[in-house]
């Protein structure tokens, strides 16, 4: 690897952290920042940006900037619902398959390389199917997506450190599974974690918007970036394009903060892995 | 693992909720209606005897039936659609590579820090965009505003060209229909720039790796001190050795691009499969997503197998 020039790990991680800030500021200060509500008709439809209303309104007279702000809420909550069920479910079943070894590890690993055969957003689209819309039912789609990237890394760290003199001399004075691997192997596996749990918030939210763009996650009237974008997309050829570009402009600052983070991150954490 | 595969969609299809046949005839349909198309659909036997004609189904190239539109085979709508997203996707990938390599390339090369952050940005950057946003802005700016483009569609009615391969640009140019071609290859430059810029971002964190672990190996400091041109170095040393790694991580990258190939095509309502799997979505048409799903299945494990022996093609060392 080349080396990263001085700084520039850092100055993703404070650009990205920035943006990421930013939007948990806006999702939770939401209602502080617009005297309107995203769900109910508040003036003449198709309204064109002004100062009442900066990003104008849409078809049913909705305040497209308190949608926009709203909609960080929207998001922000399903993505980090879903990542944290993806990591934890990952995590543990990455420890116990790498751990183990033996039959375990054989089913779990088929059954996880097994999912990697569709695309992404294809699986989140088949379990979202399944499941129905909803806030809860698209988080768990999106949940089911990426148990399995925690999962084979995990899996892999596991597998060398199970074989490490301190794990086996902690064997030897007969310490129970469990504890072996909450307290000798999980703690080395924290800064990876951290990184592709960063990284892979940026999947998610596009997952999520695509689900919610499709019709599957969440639906209007939720304000939600992704299905904004599907119902401001019917008024564009007649050039209303305030509809359209807000919501898409928000999902791509988030997915870009997230990224720099997540890159800046494996800089500094992880110097020695480069990236998949 | 194909077995597993095939399992999980069958599992995912079949917890669907809501009643196909009711949502197909309409709830104005006699309740003799309804058993005759459960019937026709085999949806009234139990699931496991439902599973075991769907795997012996698929090994003989059988998906069943579509739950709509007069219970067309599946396997015919999926071949109707293929192209579209084979065409897509391919020169999609093409700009991706190029675009991408480009840049991934050059970031290295310069060995200048500035130009290796700006790569590693535009990385960052192009794939951070939600891909039908894009896909609207570049409509907007280019077909709404200038009218350059077409907004949606594959081709204007009555223009397409007589099927050989289903890859308009081939067929048109085999016919040596080049109205045909240039009305094609105009429907297609925005889907494909987008779905190409969004992959490119992939190809330029790739290229990077691969290319940085390159340029400090030993033979290509030994060519440099023999004198060789920087041209023949980049050439026959770097250019071949980085492009190696390259190859199984396009076979992974394979699986996101037809994941990309869904949300083009319903932004630009492509007529391929995965803006097929979102019409039939809203149809709840079981048999017909369910089809598509696998299909989008076996093609990546396909794709993967491919890569695998051009690698060994490619890499003399490596042998199976």
């Amino acid at each position: 690897m080349i080396p990263i020039p001085r700084g520039s790990a850092q100055y993703f991680v404070y650009s990205g952290g920035a943006l990421v800030a930013a939007a948990v500021a806006i999702a939770l200060l939401a209602p502080f920042l617009t005297r309107f509500d995203p769900t109910v008709t508040v003036d003449s439809v198709l309204l064109p940006p002004s100062l009442v209303h900066p990003f104008g309104t849409n078809n049913l007279g909705y305040d497209m900037y308190s949608r926009a702000l709203y909609g960080a809420r929207v998001v922000l909550y399903i993505v980090f619902l879903s990542t944290s069920l993806s990591m934890v479910a990952g995590v543990a079943l990455g420890l116990v398959s790498g751990y183990f070894g033996g039959y375990r590890d054989r089913i779990l690993t088929i059954i996880m390389d097994s999912t990697y055969s569709f695309p992404d957003i294809v699986l989140a689209i088949a379990v979202s199917i399944a499941l129905g819309p909803g806030i809860y039912n698209a988080a768990a789609a999106i949940a089911v997506v990426y148990i399995p990237t925690y999962f084979r890394m995990v899996r892999g760290q596991a597998l060398t450190i199970r074989e490490q003199n301190y794990v086996l001399a902690a064997r030897m004075m007969g310490a129970k599974a469990y504890d072996i691997m909450i307290r000798y192997v999980l703690p080395t596996l924290v800064p990876v974690v951290v990184t592709v749990f960063t990284l892979n918030v940026t999947d998610a939210i596009l997952t999520e918007a695509a689900l919610s763009y499709l019709g599957l996650g969440v639906v209007p009237p939720t304000p939600d970036w992704g299905s904004d974008l599907r119902s401001g997309q019917v008024y564009l050829p007649s050039g209303y394009w305030w509809l359209v570009t807000i919501p898409g402009a928000m999902i791509m600052l988030l997915t870009i903060g997230f990224s720099l983070l997540g890159e800046g991150l494996s800089d500094l954490l992880n110097p020695r892995i480069s990236r998949k | 693992m194909l077995l597993i595969v095939l399992t999980i969609v069958f599992l995912v299809v079949r917890v669907l909720p809501g009643d196909p046949v009711l949502a197909v005839l309409g709830p104005k349909a006699t309740p003799e209606e309804r058993e005759r198309m459960r019937e026709q659909l085999g949806l009234d036997k139990p699931l496991h005897v439902q599973y075991f004609a769907y795997l012996a189904g698929i090994f003989s190239g059988d998906m069943g039936r579509s739950m709509i539109f007069g219970l067309r085979p599946v396997v015919y709508e999926i071949w109707d659609r293929f192209p579209a997203t084979l065409e897509l996707s391919i020169i999609a990938s093409i700009i991706a590579a190029i675009l991408g390599l480009t840049v991934g390339s050059l970031g290295v090369l310069s060995k200048k820090p500035q130009a290796d952050v700006g790569s590693r940005l535009y990385g960052i950057i192009s794939y951070s965009f939600f891909i039908p946003w894009l896909g609207i802005m570049l409509q907007i700016v280019l077909s709404v505003w200038f009218r350059l483009f077409p907004i949606s569609g594959r081709i204007d009615p009555m223009m397409a060209p007589t099927r050989i391969t289903g890859l308009y640009l081939i067929d048109s140019l085999l016919t040596t229909n080049l109205q045909a071609l240039a009305n094609a290859s105009w429907h297609l430059f925005l889907p494909s720039l987008t779905l190409g810029i969004v992959m490119s971002g992939i190809y330029a964190k790739l290229g990077r790796t691969s290319f940085s672990e390159v340029i400090v190996q030993d033979h290509v400091l030994a060519a440099r001190s023999r004198g060789l041109k920087e041209g023949t170095i980049f050439r026959d040393h770097i250019l071949r050795n980085a492009l190696v790694p390259l190859l199984t991580m396009m076979g992974l990258q394979f699986a996101l691009l037809l994941g990309g190939t869904v949300l083009t095509e319903t932004a630009f309502s492509w007529p391929g499969m995965g803006y097929l799997i979102y019409e039939r979505i809203l149809y709840r048409d079981y048999n017909t997503i369910q089809g598509i799903l696998v299909f989008f299945a076996l093609l990546v494990v396909f794709v993967n197998i491919i890569i695998d022996i051009i690698y060994a093609y490619v890499d003399p060392r490596i042998r199976f």
